[in-house]
């Protein structure tokens, strides 16, 4: 999004939240439209699961109507948009997580796919995000929240609300495993530093 | 950008069902219609702890007296008040766990 842009996009979002707060919900429904593509697309991150991602993406926009009052208005009301995403995905998954693999038999899943020779690029991609979730929690959100915010640590840590040295961390911590586990599927490309 | 990043970068979230906004709108709307939340009892819990610590400092620094000069509760009493404040406190966390 070019910077006009998403100063025309922050003003809007300001005078929707102002209109909400005034008593006008159907304001809200505004917000909802602007951003319902990336919060799904964020809790989607989370889960891999088109309708829990819906289900994550709605309590999400309901909860940020809920606590609308608290954001201050001071930075951009996506930034805290996305928090509250955030923070609604990893308490629900940590409640109830979805069935994955782990970890170390994802390198023999892969290479037995490999063999197969069926494996296409998109194939492969959609094979590592999968398998992101099989990361230990801390290093899964790193790792969703750098890649979701297009590689920016800072915006990953806003919304994480942890330091950027410890989202960085975390965030070479995973992709390493990542590496090691996925070394086949990424045809030994990749390099650990 | 390695290939490793490239992949994760990429997206392939499908996009929100035609309904999804009108289900959002409904649920906060419901949200509205619901009753209004239940206020914690901030000033009681407050009242309380202003009271504990007032013992708490009398029975360190005044040696007793001034939980000497308050006027005596039986025992009884004391038990029937802290089950009705654990209990108030229960049914008031339990109902939030609940509406969340």
């Amino acid at each position: 999004m070019r910077a006009g842009d998403q100063n025309d996009c922050d003003e809007l979002d300001r005078k929707a939240v102002e209109a909400v707060l005034a008593g006008d919900v159907g304001a809200f429904e505004a917000l909802v439209r602007r951003w319902q593509g990336p919060v799904t697309e964020l809790a989607h991150r989370f889960c891999r699961d088109r309708a829990r991602a819906e289900d994550l993406a709605q309590e999400a926009f309901v909860k940020v109507y809920r606590s609308l009052a608290q954001w201050r208005g001071e930075g951009r009301f996506s930034t805290w948009l996305f928090a509250v995403a955030t923070n609604v995905c990893r308490s629900r998954l940590r409640r109830k997580a979805l069935p994955t693999v782990p970890l170390e038999a994802l390198g023999e899943v892969a290479g037995w796919r490999l063999e197969e020779g069926d494996l296409e690029e998109r194939e492969r991609a959609r094979f590592v995000r999968d398998a992101v979730r099989s990361l230990p929690e801390r290093y899964r959100d790193a790792v969703v929240l750098f890649y979701f915010h297009e590689m920016d640590l800072r915006s990953a840590a806003a919304s994480l609300g942890l330091p950027e040295g410890t989202v960085k961390s975390h965030l070479f911590r995973g992709r390493k495993l990542l590496e090691q586990h996925l070394a086949v599927l990424l045809g030994g490309e990749e390099e650990v530093a | 950008m390695s290939s490793l990043d490239r992949m994760l970068t990429e997206s392939d979230a499908p996009a929100p069902s035609p309904g999804f906004v009108s289900a959002v709108m409904s649920a906060v709307r419901a949200f509205d219609r619901g009753p209004a939340p239940l206020l914690f009892p901030w000033a009681w819990l407050g009242a309380a702890l202003a009271a504990a610590l007032l013992a708490a400092v009398s029975a360190i620094v005044g040696r007793g007296e001034l939980l000497a000069a308050l006027p005596r509760l039986d025992g009884r009493v004391l038990l029937a008040l802290a089950v009705l404040a654990a209990s108030g406190l229960f049914s008031y966390l339990t109902v939030e766990w609940v509406r969340d």
